[in-house]
């Protein structure tokens, strides 16, 4: 039991001190991620809740049309680009999430080890990929080629954005998703075999169900990396505020409209806080992900 | 003796360069309990593991020989494995229940087979709640081969009440019996067991011994086991295992009683192991 013998007391007291010490920094950092994360929400509270003075929030939220600028009769109605932000997002993981876990299953069950060591270290490189380059191989290469596949004047559009935030979010969903099958156990694997159960229906029926949480967890956030994905959507989702109604159509995101119409207001007048408002909503569709995942992955460890 | 449901003739295996088994012949009676013992790395697991092929998922496992079953040499390489593996069941040394609803683990053998599961539960999310009465009363081939292997291992009367809830929430020694449960509900001919008691309590321990008593006039089994008292007790045929080879295989009586060679009666008494 008693490994360490202290030598001397005052040789002690001094490890004691600084053990407090260091005990009391580490308190304090982590606490700054608290008040930090509330700072950031004070923030966008302070200039975003300012807009619904003017503009009824019903307004706001479930306009269809959003038109800051017009001198006439400005709308703000941020339906439409939530509504990007959505078809971007959605599009993103519906194509990231198939690939991601296959990925994810050859690397833990399929891959030699060989094969595994390198591929894994490749995938993760991606996420190294500054977005800004990844819009402009959406600009050069992506745009021509869903304009041509089809037949549209050019190839700037949902579509065009959900694939290259498919590949931003891909690292993410497939190591994690990579993590949480590998740490199942072996057994589970021989027990489903013993029954009769082939590989890949040991893989389907067994394995990915029992990494399910890990799964969910990834997905949720990826969902979350892309509904920030800001850069890609700039240079690619096309840039219009007509309301989105299919993947081939231009959208313009949450973050987008942000990032562009920031540049061209007054600071503090109702335009600016108005997108505030729309990054405080931005910032409660992340909030409620991950609070969902939490409450997800806390109810079905417990079961 | 009746006629052997399992004949091993001249068996070797070697992982890689190591030699994990040489020359193991002998045969095993038809409803019968034979319990292998010997020390740890004698072996008797991969002995057990050699009879449903669950070596051919170790890339440098080479294996030499024949094992005989219902007239069928099992090492032939056009064996189908699937169909062997229905037909010799397997449970390990720790409770290795999968992770979803009682109900779901029994019929798990089942609907991999294709035959579907009414009471399916989607991702965990809608666990229905299972009646016992109306599963007792139904003729759904899957409702009936649940409950049947439920009781068959014991188990029924004391997760009948709750077969929706995932089985991680048993005890360890439910849990095992939830294994046999599960490895009996596609009615294997053969049940092999790896240590079933040794991560378990005595009185869930003899709970398994009195299971598996009952049990051995549908089944045939083996059971490696570390506990002598547990092979004296249920095993009618014992094999001692040593350094890879079979040293001895006789009634539990000769093996207990007196065995002919001085390694067993060492091992037996206790010298070693
Ligand atoms: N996967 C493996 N790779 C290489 N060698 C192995 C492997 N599994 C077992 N062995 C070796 O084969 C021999 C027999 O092992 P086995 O597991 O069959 O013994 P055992 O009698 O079951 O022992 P225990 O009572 O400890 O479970 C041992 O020398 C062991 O080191
Ligand atoms: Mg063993």
């Amino acid at each position: 039991m008693e490994a360490v013998v202290t030598d001397h007391p005052q040789g002690e007291f001094r490890r004691r001190a600084a053990d407090r010490a260091m005990h009391w920094i580490l308190r304090i950092i982590a606490s700054l991620t608290v008040v930090l994360l509330i700072g950031i929400f004070v923030f966008l509270l302070k200039s975003g809740l300012r807009t619904f003075s003017e503009v009824p929030i019903l307004n706001f939220l479930f306009g269809t049309r959003w038109n800051p600028s017009s001198f006439h009769e400005p709308l703000w109605g941020i339906l439409p680009l939530v509504t990007g932000t959505l078809f971007v997002s959605a599009g993103a993981l519906l194509i990231a999430v198939p690939f991601g876990l296959s990925i994810a299953i050859y690397l833990s069950y399929i891959a030699s080890r060989r094969t595994r060591e390198i591929l894994k270290p490749v995938i993760e490189m991606i996420a190294g990929i500054p977005s800004v380059v990844l819009g402009l191989i959406g600009l050069l290469y992506l745009a021509p080629l869903i304009a041509k596949t089809f037949g549209l004047s050019n190839g700037l559009n949902a579509l065009n954005a959900s694939i290259l935030v498919a590949i931003a979010t891909l690292p993410t969903i497939a190591s994690l998703c990579e993590d949480a099958l590998s740490g199942l156990s072996h057994r589970l694997s021989e027990s489903s075999w013993a029954l009769g159960a082939t590989r890949w229906t040991t893989i389907r029926k067994v394995l990915v169900p029992a990494a399910a949480p890990g799964i969910g967890a990834a997905i949720m956030l990826g969902l979350g990396r892309a509904i920030g994905e800001t850069m890609v959507v700039l240079m690619v989702a096309g840039n219009s505020l007509a309301f989105p109604r299919s993947f081939l159509e231009p959208v313009r995101p949450m973050t987008a409209t942000i990032a562009i119409e920031i540049r061209e207001v007054v600071v503090g007048d109702l335009h600016w806080n108005s997108l505030f408002a729309v990054g405080l909503v931005l910032f409660l569709i992340t909030f409620a992900i991950n609070s969902v995942t939490d409450l997800y992955l806390h109810r079905t460890i417990r079961s | 003796m009746t006629a052997p449901i399992i004949s091993v003739r001249s068996l070797d295996v070697h992982y890689g360069s190591v030699t994990a088994l040489h020359d193991v012949s002998f045969d095993i009676a038809p409803n019968e309990i034979t319990g292998l013992i010997g020390a740890s790395g004698s072996g008797k697991s991969t002995f057990l593991r050699s009879l449903n092929r669950m070596l051919d998922h170790l890339p440098t496992v080479r294996m030499g020989g024949t094992i005989t079953i219902g007239g069928e040499n099992i090492l032939h390489e056009k064996t189908d494995v699937v169909r062997l593996r229905r037909r010799v069941g397997m449970v390990f040394q720790n409770p290795t229940p999968f992770p979803k609803s009682v109900f779901d683990n029994v019929a798990y053998g089942l609907e991999i087979q294709g035959i579907r599961n009414p009471r399916k539960s989607f991702l965990s999310l809608t666990r229905l709640r299972i009646q016992h009465q109306e599963l007792e009363a139904s003729d759904d081939p899957i409702d009936q081969a649940v409950v049947r292997s439920l009781k068959e291992a014991a188990l029924w009367e004391e997760v009948k009440h709750r077969l929706h809830h995932s089985a991680y929430r048993l005890s360890g020694g439910q849990q095992q019996r939830l294994c046999i449960a599960r490895a009996i509900a596609i009615r294997p001919d053969i049940l092999l067991l790896d240590e079933p008691c040794s991560s378990l309590d005595p009185l869930s321990t003899r709970c398994i011994e009195q299971l598996l008593l009952g049990l051995k006039k549908d089944y045939t089994i083996l059971i490696v086991t570390h506990n002598l008292q547990q092979a004296r007790r249920i095993a009618d045929h014992v094999g001692f295992f040593h350094t890879g080879e079979l040293v001895e295989f006789g009634t539990a009586k000769e093996i207990f009683g007196g065995p002919g060679k001085t390694l067993t009666r060492e091992y037996v008494e206790g010298a070693f192991g």
